[in-house]
């Protein structure tokens, strides 16, 4: 319900604000993703269809009504949307993808939905669903702290610091926020909480400790930088960590309060008692079993893939997607390329901005497949003016973390010709001073 | 322009829950380091008042310098005149080209949108001839940027045969007068609405964070100057140079800016000049230097910026024609030039821009 809630909230939000139409249909181009590029964006009335019909399966899924087939078409929906452009790429939304696709799966209008009320009755739910979430969330939670064991993050409080650097106007605290011990006081600390919120969640004694430090670490996050709802994302989803009846237990205490000391209202299951019990696991079908261990197998492999690829994760940026590196990196980049075309002896320069929107130049320019991507477009928009033998280079220059510019990518390789795959990227300038300073 | 987007008010509370969430954490110790000031304000306040102000003023004052010497053309100028009244407009242009990274707000935003008005280039000589062919009396307000402003001005004075022009027509004489008192006008009603004093654009900037419409954070505001040198760069290498060779290596004099008056390396020169002052300083005028703000964070980029402007204006003088003149006979001096200066924009959009974290971020979809 909650989920449903924030979604619905979300898509609002999104809508509102305009992104709809500045994030997918302003835009004369659009970096897709491999194997996805039959992903396209409708006309803009089309796209407003589209959200407007995920905001309304959010609501459903909020309200329990038909519930797996709100969390289907939800997943369905939301998933498109992310698809249609790497620039929009944001780690909590491939999250929301993840858990919405989990929601098609368990039993998540069980209880407290129109699907209880229709059937007559509560459903009892197995207990290993409460574990698939925590599987999920944990995984998140603890890639994102061990990538944050590296020397740039412990030793040199970067990019904490360069990211604090800019709030020292804000009272009390501002003339502090510079300094670098701040900066790695933040660090480790941020590191340490995303290694043990997990663990911590689970265990009932230290549960309330670290639900507390949960709701002051996202709530600072989302203070202090725009990273829209995934900190409440977080926070919704750290309630998966609690005894499963925790709803009716808090609602059953809100009731009692106002009833007074006598008399207090019956909820229809008495207090701390689970609605996941043995039996229901038994009724468990063997698919969902093994879809559900594919599921959480695939989340444990995918953020270490990164160990397949040359260099710095967070330079290449080479399995750095879909692997919870969140909050990780600042990257600032000019990038412009050199058109060549041999028959005619034709030589000049594209300056990608001015075709690109603000958000996707941002994002291209310190991205090494996305600069690839954009070198394939244009490859193929000579080619098609009849010019086969373009080529396309790219003159990438990049900061990462406070270090001085260097390229990202080798200046002499025709990118335009370069295939795509998910292999390592030749073209790729590794990084000349991996230590800071 | 920033969208209504970043129109919040909300950033002010929210900045202060976060220093009181933050301080009720125990975050705050109390035997911490000495406090640091932060100096981005001053920046923003000096950069407006001690340079674009005082710039703004001085272009009003050479516009009516060029008024007051343009009377001369009303009666049988010679060419020492129309060459006086030349010199004119072209010490006009400098203060003017100087401000060009401050190319937003009020210069480009609607309904104010002062920049076309008065510098919309390339000139366009048949719209300024159909203009002269015309009877009707000449009214600013009904005139299309392209027939106003600094390059009909330009080709007024430079275009070919103007001197004749103004013996034999006494409309050229008016067209150039009431073009004059135009800008004149609108130099001022731009100075205007930056000063605090008129529509105090300038509080947009130097209150950021703290009640202005249009950055929610001071970050924000620097960000939009910091950024605007690194697209002044890119702007001069893509249309002011750039844009005059076809890729096919066709010259193109006719999308070059000031080419009646051979001014446009000049103007190019204007503009690193204005980058130069807002990140070396000014000691004479008060104008604080970005330099310093970078030392401040521990970055020390002047030796290399020093290099990237000398560089990049040691190409522009080997560029020892007018600019109309060298696409036709030197392409390679040009592009030399453009080449240059990639290191003067990747300097500012990368190492400074990294060093400060001043990526503007567009939305909260610009996250990770």
């Amino acid at each position: 319900m909650l989920f449903g809630v924030l979604m619905l909230a979300a898509v609002v939000r999104f809508s509102s604000l305009g992104w709809i139409r500045e994030l997918y249909a302003d835009p004369a181009f659009h970096f897709t993703y491999l194997g996805f590029d039959w992903v396209r964006p409708w006309p803009l009335w089309g796209l407003y269809l589209h959200f407007g019909s995920m905001g309304l399966a959010a609501a459903t899924l909020a309200l329990g009504f038909h519930t797996r087939w709100s969390a289907l078409v939800f997943f369905l929906l939301f998933t498109y949307a992310e698809l249609l452009d790497k620039s929009a790429y944001l780690n909590h939304y491939y999250l929301v993808t993840l858990l919405a696709f989990l929601l098609v799966l368990l039993p998540a209008g069980a209880a407290w939905s129109f699907d209880a009320r229709r059937r007559g009755a509560e459903q009892r739910v197995p207990r290993w669903t409460y574990w698939l979430l925590r599987g999920q969330l944990f995984v998140v939670y603890f890639y994102a702290g061990a990538a944050k064991l590296n020397a740039d993050w412990l030793w040199q409080g970067e990019p904490l610091r360069l990211w604090l650097g800019t709030f020292t106007d804000i009272p009390v605290l501002g003339p502090l926020v510079e300094q670098r011990w701040f900066a790695l006081g933040m660090s480790w600390a941020g590191a340490v909480y995303d290694l043990s919120v997990a663990p911590l969640l689970m265990w009932r004694k230290t549960r309330a400790f670290a639900f507390a430090a949960a709701v002051f670490f996202h709530v600072s996050v989302w203070l202090l930088f725009p990273i829209g709802v995934f900190p409440w994302v977080m926070l919704v989803g750290a309630t998966v960590f609690f005894e499963p009846d925790w709803p009716r237990r808090w609602l059953s205490r809100v009731r009692q309060q106002r009833a007074g000391p006598v008399g207090s209202a019956p909820t229809g299951i008495a207090p701390g008692r689970s609605l996941a019990v043995r039996s229901a696991e038994r009724a468990t079908p063997r698919a969902l079993w093994v879809v559900a261990g594919l599921h959480l197998a695939v989340q444990v492999l995918v953020p270490l893939r990164f160990f397949l690829y040359p260099g710095w994760v967070n330079w290449s940026e080479e399995g750095f997607r879909f692997a919870w590196r969140v909050m990780l990196i600042e990257k600032a980049g000019q990038v412009e390329f050199e058109v060549v075309m041999p028959s005619t002896r034709e030589r000049f320069q594209i300056y990608p901005r001015r075709e690109l929107t603000p958000l996707q130049y941002r994002m291209m320019a310190t991205q090494p497949d996305m600069i690839h991507d954009y070198a394939r477009h244009l490859k193929d928009r000579y080619r098609e003016q009849g010019h086969p033998d373009a080529k396309v280079y790219a003159r990438a220059w990049v900061s990462l973390n406070g270090r001085p510019s260097q390229p990202l990518i080798d200046p002499n390789v025709d990118l335009g010709s370069e295939p795509r795959s998910l292999g390592p990227s030749r073209f790729i300038v590794p990084l000349a001073r991996p230590k800071l300073f | 322009m920033r969208s209504p987007l970043f129109a919040s008010t909300s950033r002010i509370s929210r900045r202060h829950w976060l220093a009181a969430l933050l301080a009720s954490g125990g975050v705050v110790a109390a035997c911490g380091p000495e406090a640091v000031p932060d100096r981005r304000r001053e920046l923003l306040s000096s950069w407006t008042t001690d340079f674009l102000l005082v710039h703004y003023a001085e272009f009003t004052s050479k516009l009516e310098a060029l008024r007051s010497a343009s009377q001369v053309l009303e009666s049988e100028p010679d060419d020492e005149d129309l060459s006086r009244v030349q010199d004119a407009w072209r010490e006009a242009r400098r203060p003017w080209k100087e401000t060009e990274v401050f190319k937003f707000g009020p210069v480009v935003d609607e309904p104010l949108r002062y920049g076309p008005k008065i510098d919309f280039w390339p000139a366009r000589p048949d719209t300024v001839d159909g203009v002269l062919a015309g009877t009707g009396t000449i009214d600013p307000d009904g005139l299309g940027a392209a027939a106003k402003g600094l390059p009909a001005v330009e080709y007024l004075l430079f275009g070919e045969g103007a001197r004749d022009g103004f013996r034999e027509s006494a409309r050229r004489y008016e067209y150039l007068q009431v073009l004059t008192d135009d800008l004149i006008a609108q130099s001022q009603a731009l100075a205007d609405a930056w000063d605090p004093e008129g529509g105090d654009y300038q509080r947009e900037l130097v209150e950021a964070g703290r009640g202005s419409s249009t950055y929610d954070t001071l970050s924000m505001a620097l960000s939009e100057v910091v950024n605007r040198m690194g697209f002044t760069v890119e702007n001069i290498r893509a249309d002011k140079l750039g844009a005059g060779i076809a890729p096919d290596g066709t010259p193109q004099p006719e999308k070059l800016e000031s080419r009646f008056s051979a001014r446009s390396v000049s103007d190019i020169r204007d503009n690193l000049r204005g980058i130069e002052l807002l990140f070396f300083g000014d000691p004479a005028a008060r104008v604080l230097a970005l330099d310093d703000y970078l030392q401040h964070r521990g970055f020390r980029l002047a030796g290399r910026m020093r290099a990237e402007l000398d560089g990049s204006l040691a190409a522009l003088a080997r560029i020892n024609l007018p600019l109309s003149v060298a696409i036709e006979e030197n392409q390679d001096l040009v592009r030399e030039a453009i080449d240059r200066l990639a290191g003067l924009q990747r300097l500012i959009q990368v190492d400074v821009i990294g060093a400060l974290s001043l990526n503007v971020r567009f939305n909260d979809n610009d996250g990770d």
